[in-house]
């Protein structure tokens, strides 16, 4: 190679000759590398986003108070990341050991609501074959979720006997469906008035969980679960069911119509402080005991509110039935063999309401 | 004397549910105004066959028929009129509680 001095070429050393070379190709990957940086940066900024991952606890039980709270705080932690920031949510499966149908209808009904107010930014990780993407995907919620639906194939019995069932109405047909299906296609004897008591669990929340209530109308809907097991020889099978909904709440019904009249506490028996119309455990206590167990007075019942004693009278009539009742601040659990139930306070409100029936089921009786 | 037999499943629905039309298309308010009430108006006696419809819940029960004292029927009109045929015996206690709960309070509200 030769430079130019005064006009004239000059030949330049070898070794100038390889310096200036790796200065112009150092020179010539700098330039490339910034570019790509340009150009990641911009890709990064227009569509890329922060996710932040939520461990779905081991245990998704509702009956329990403390299980039922992991849950709560699970959903509350999704709604937080999603106001507060521009953030994608990632909710980690790979922990849930145990599944029951409270449990599980109460977190995909919440995420149902929060993914339709925040469109594709929830997804969930679950391992391939995992009990928790099955069911996911069983209920129809795998695209939803970003779940695969080849890796999350429903192939357990126990995710197949799950049935799921969300609406506005009070579901006449297809409650008659699920049950028929069970009917039909096992071995055990349905209760008899179990359509009335699942029926009458909707027609509730259609009359009264959203009646002044701030949920838009879309997400004004009740979701149910099923999960049947088949009873074998001498060991009794069970019908979990529960339904659910975002409402408001019994106590806070019952506490409109206790301002209005409507309701009358028995100021006689002893409630400790003076009773008043603001939200407390005591309170939401009394109501919803006062709501499942309203004795007869003797001016006679309104012609409405039949429904919750009907469903506490159904579980009493069973053998080892149970129903739980969650609302506000407050557990209603029937206790076996007994017409009367327990109440319990619970210190975290509790969204909505959840009824749980835990149902018993021996072998239809064969025909002569 | 005329009787008109009213089957629930077959005439209306096997799968009864719900209060008010807004509940859903068969709904203890539809069952009342479309078949009891022009049924009583019509007939000496009425008859409700329950046989093959799920046993329905507390809300459809008392619209259709606590609705029947509501809309002017007395309890001693339909206790001549109302019969009910259902393989289960404690259908008819129900409805007849629910007539009877109707027609204390529609009295003391007089």
């Amino acid at each position: 190679m030769k430079s130019t001095r005064g006009g004239k070429l000059r030949k330049i050393s070898d070794s100038r000759k390889n310096w200036l070379d790796r200065r112009v190709k150092s020179a010539w990957l700098r330039c490339v590398k910034d570019a790509v940086a340009v150009k990641h940066a911009g890709k990064q900024s227009a569509t890329r986003l922060k996710c932040s991952v939520i461990l779905v606890p081991s245990s998704l039980v509702a009956e329990r108070a403390e299980q039922r709270d992991r849950i709560l705080e699970v959903v509350e932690k999704v709604r937080n990341v999603l106001l507060s920031s521009n953030a994608r949510v990632k909710l980690d499966f790979s922990r849930v050991e145990k599944i029951f149908p409270g449990g599980m209808l109460l977190l995909i009904a919440s995420l149902q609501v929060l993914c339709s107010a925040f469109p594709r930014r929830v997804s969930a990780r679950c391992p391939p074959g995992s009990l928790a993407g099955q069911l996911l995907n069983h209920f129809g919620f795998a695209s939803m979720l970003g779940v695969s639906p080849s890796l999350s194939k429903p192939m357990a019995n126990s995710v197949v006997s799950w049935n799921f069932l969300t609406g506005t109405q009070s579901g006449g047909e297809e409650v008659r469906d699920l049950l028929n299906q069970y009917r039909t296609n096992t071995s055990a004897e349905i209760p008899q008035d179990l359509f009335a008591v699942l029926t009458e669990g909707l027609t509730n929340v259609r009359h009264h969980a959203y009646k002044d209530s701030d949920v838009p109308a879309e997400f004004q809907k009740w979701w149910l679960f099923a999960r049947y097991t088949e009873p074998q020889g001498q060991q009794l099978g069970s019908l979990y069911i529960a339904i659910y909904d975002v409402g408001v709440g019994i106590p806070f019904t019952m506490r409109k119509k206790l301002q209005t009249g409507e309701v009358v506490l028995n100021y006689a028996e002893k409630v400790g402080a003076a009773i008043t119309f603001t939200e407390g455990t005591l309170l939401d206590q009394r109501l919803l005991t006062e709501a499942v167990e309203r004795k007869r007075s003797q001016t006679g019942q309104p012609h409405r509110g039949n429904g919750l004693p009907e469903m506490r009278e159904f579980v009493s009539s069973t053998d080892n039935g149970r129903l739980y009742i969650v609302s506000g601040h407050a557990q209603y659990t029937s206790v076996r063999g007994q017409i009367d139930g327990q109440t319990h306070g619970i210190r975290q409100k509790f969204p909505g309401t959840l009824l749980l029936w835990s149902l018993p089921l021996k072998l239809k009786e064969s025909l002569p | 004397m005329t009787t008109k037999t009213i089957s629930l499943a077959t005439d209306f629905s096997p799968c009864p549910a719900g209060r008010y039309a807004e509940d859903g298309p068969f709904s203890g308010a539809a069952f009342r105004d479309q078949f009891l009430l022009p049924a009583i108006k019509s007939h000496q006696k009425v008859v409700v066959d329950m046989d093959g419809a799920e046993l329905a819940g507390s809300s459809f029960l008392e619209e259709a028929f606590g609705g029947l004292v509501r809309a002017g029927i007395s309890e001693s009109e339909l206790k001549k009129k109302l019969d009910f045929r259902s393989p289960r015996q404690t259908d008819a206690t129900r409805i007849w509680r629910y007539i009877h709960d109707e027609a204390i309070r529609s009295n003391l509200q007089r």
